[in-house]
């Protein structure tokens, strides 16, 4: 595979932990507690994708109404990170005119709109075809429409989440698309045995058998003080002053690598996030 | 659409396994077939039938492009919080539509109030840049004090006709404002699902309600629960439900909950156990809201911060509650705080 069809997430720290970013033909998983960044992450690969080609498009199928058309804006204006493609002539109205947004809030609208999809993918000749060029479809999140069925003596749930993956799956390798899939959290005592860090309190949700499903899954944690022993570099309140000279508020928090088919376990880095950026303690220094 | 499987509709088990062994693999063989037809051949009631066929046939689910996403976004009008700090932190103008916000609280600190505020709020007329809706008070503590809510609502339309350019015109008329706020008291939590099941029909038939309220989401889900794992699926399909309501309806959904205590053992000998203030129900429960707002007392100041959101940065503001109700904070209101001391010894 051509290392250029590899998508960039936007913060090169996580690129490093996926080989690259988010690989075509693979489902990668970003689950991680409230308020950690899964969604500004999905943004983030979403305008990098954008960015990366004039023909590139993403779908976003947002389940917990997360999506929001105004932040995704503001930070292709803003950010310095799109500086570059603002500078090549890529428009507001174009950039905004390639990212699909899909509302479903039970697993059967997105059942059905996933085969609504390939049909499209099917008969590409179709005028006015809005899905081809399709490089990163975005579920955020999977967790919501799947956790009001799970349960131990359900059955039915558990069967829907493996379909739903597996024609994700497929679809991914015909089309050569990526698949992101935003997973939520749940509490694990007394501590998460995956976790490199025996401080983290929590693990992905939705159950054993989810975690056969995606081929990488990268946990995100809060980076509070005492998490790490003997890190000196992190910086609770990184002050960050951007290209227009507004000083930002940074928070760190932790990235690692839970499960990986290709690329290394147990590997993690620390970003930062705050205002319209996100970035690694290397991009810092 | 033809090649879905059977197996992904929405359909009870017996109905699927009965599908399933007549031969019905994909959308695609049930096409042809009449509800009749279709009852006999498998042996279903014919209602049943038509149910299966309906979800085949019903609207397809498609998706928009950002841009208009974004001309969606800007037609929908927040609900002000009438405490100019905490707009903007919200974004600007309120309490977004079309969005689940989640204010989290120990007692006292006025989320109620705020309820109120927002009930009264959200009905501000559309030449003054309101919302011009109606509102639905889902009570299930017993909290909701008419009497309270009229003040709020006296105070809130006085401030708005002082403002007024047209002084013969009330903008607001206060039995109508209070006409539009629905009451609902439910008693247990299987009051409150059934009460979400049943709230489709209610807002087809309101189509101008803009808020709901839910004071709390916590209270009948903190007790007599014995199945953790059951009570999450209930509070996730609840959520589900009200993210389709706050989309399809174009409402704002206002959750209160409440505070819990939890300990955090180190383990490690150089670190102390503590124990967390954190808002009740569960590391799950947080990711349903899109906004989660935590309200708490810093230095006799209400203070209000916004924990989550996937499109404003975390930020803290001060406001206060005062008869009049939920309003800017001033330096001279220090007294319901040490009242609240004295009430709880601390």
């Amino acid at each position: 595979m051509l290392q250029t069809d590899v998508l960039s997430t936007g913060c090169y720290g996580i690129d490093e932990l996926l080989q690259g970013g988010l690989h075509p033909g693979e489902v990668t998983e970003i689950s991680g507690e409230t308020a950690t960044g899964k969604t500004q992450l999905a943004f983030s690969a979403t305008l990098t994708t954008i960015c990366a080609n004039k023909n590139n498009k993403v779908l976003f199928i947002d389940t917990v109404s997360t999506f929001s058309a105004e932040r995704i804006r503001t930070l292709f204006l803003e950010s310095d990170r799109f500086d570059h493609s603002r500078c090549q002539g890529m428009g507001e109205e174009d950039v905004m005119n390639r990212i699909r947004i899909a509302k479903c809030f039970d697993v059967y609208a997105v059942m059905e709109f996933i085969e609504d999809l390939r049909d499209h993918l099917e008969n590409k000749d179709k005028d006015d075809n809005v899905y081809t060029n399709v490089k990163l479809i975005i579920i955020d999140s999977f967790a919501a429409i799947f956790s009001p069925l799970l349960g131990v003596t359900q059955t039915q749930g558990h069967s829907l989440m493996i379909t739903l993956t597996r024609i994700l799956r497929n679809l991914a390798k015909e089309y050569n698309i990526a698949v992101l899939v935003i997973n939520a959290a749940i509490a694990s005592n007394p501590n998460n045995p995956i976790s490199v860090f025996s401080s983290t309190k929590s693990k992905p949700s939705l159950g054993m058998s989810w975690t056969f499903m995606p081929d990488v899954q990268l946990y995100l944690t809060h980076c509070v003080e005492n998490k790490i022993e003997n890190e000196k570099n992190i910086q609770q309140n990184y002050v960050y002053t951007n290209r227009k000279e507004i000083e930002v508020i940074m928070k760190p928090k932790i990235c690692e690598v839970h499960r990986s088919r290709n690329g290394q376990m147990g590997k993690w880095c620390i970003f930062y996030m705050g205002g319209n950026e996100l970035f690694t303690h290397d991009d810092i220094i | 659409m033809s090649a879905r499987l059977v197996s992904s509709l929405n359909l009870r088990p017996s109905t699927r396994t009965k599908l399933q062994k007549a031969g019905f693999q994909t959308v695609k063989d049930l096409q042809e077939t009449t509800p009749i037809e279709l009852s006999k051949e498998i042996g279903i009631s014919n209602n049943e039938a038509l149910n299966i066929l309906q979800q085949i046939k019903k609207n397809k689910v498609t998706s928009i492009s950002a841009s208009e996403a974004l001309q969606q976004e800007r037609k929908l009008c927040p609900i002000s919080t009438s405490c100019e700090a905490m707009d903007q932190m919200l974004g600007g103008r309120g309490v977004p539509v079309g969005k689940i916000t989640e204010f989290c609280g120990a007692p006292g600190m006025g989320k109620t109030q705020l309820g109120m505020q927002l009930c009264v709020n959200v009905q501000i007329p559309q030449n003054l840049s309101g919302p011009e809706g109606e509102a639905i008070f889902i009570d299930t503590e017993g909290s909701f004090i008419a009497q309270r809510a009229a003040e709020i609502a006296r105070a809130t339309i006085n401030k708005l006709n002082e403002n007024s350019v047209t002084e013969c015109d009330p903008p607001m008329n206060f039995d109508i404002v209070m006409s539009k706020i629905y009451v609902s008291k439910v008693h247990n939590c299987d009051e409150l699902i059934a009460l979400i099941k049943v709230l489709d029909e209610f807002l087809q038939e309101h189509p101008r309600v803009k808020l709901l309220v839910i004071d709390s989401i916590a209270f009948h889900f903190r007790q007599q629960f014995d199945d953790m794992a059951l009570r999450t699926r209930l509070l996730n399909g609840l959520a589900q439900d009200l993210n389709k309501f706050a989309q399809s309806y174009e409402l704002a959904v206002v959750l209160f909950n409440q505070m819990t205590t939890k300990f955090i053992i180190s383990g490690k000998y150089n670190l102390k156990d503590q124990a967390a203030l954190v808002p009740a129900l569960g590391e799950s429960w947080g990711h349903q809201c899109t906004n989660r707002i935590v309200l708490y007392w810093r230095n006799e100041i209400r203070c209000a911060q916004l924990v989550k959101s996937p499109s404003l940065q975390e930020t803290t503001v001060h406001y206060q509650i005062n008869s009049t109700g939920v309003r800017d904070y001033q330096a001279d209101s220090l007294n319901s705080k040490r009242r609240w001391e004295e009430l709880y010894d601390i």
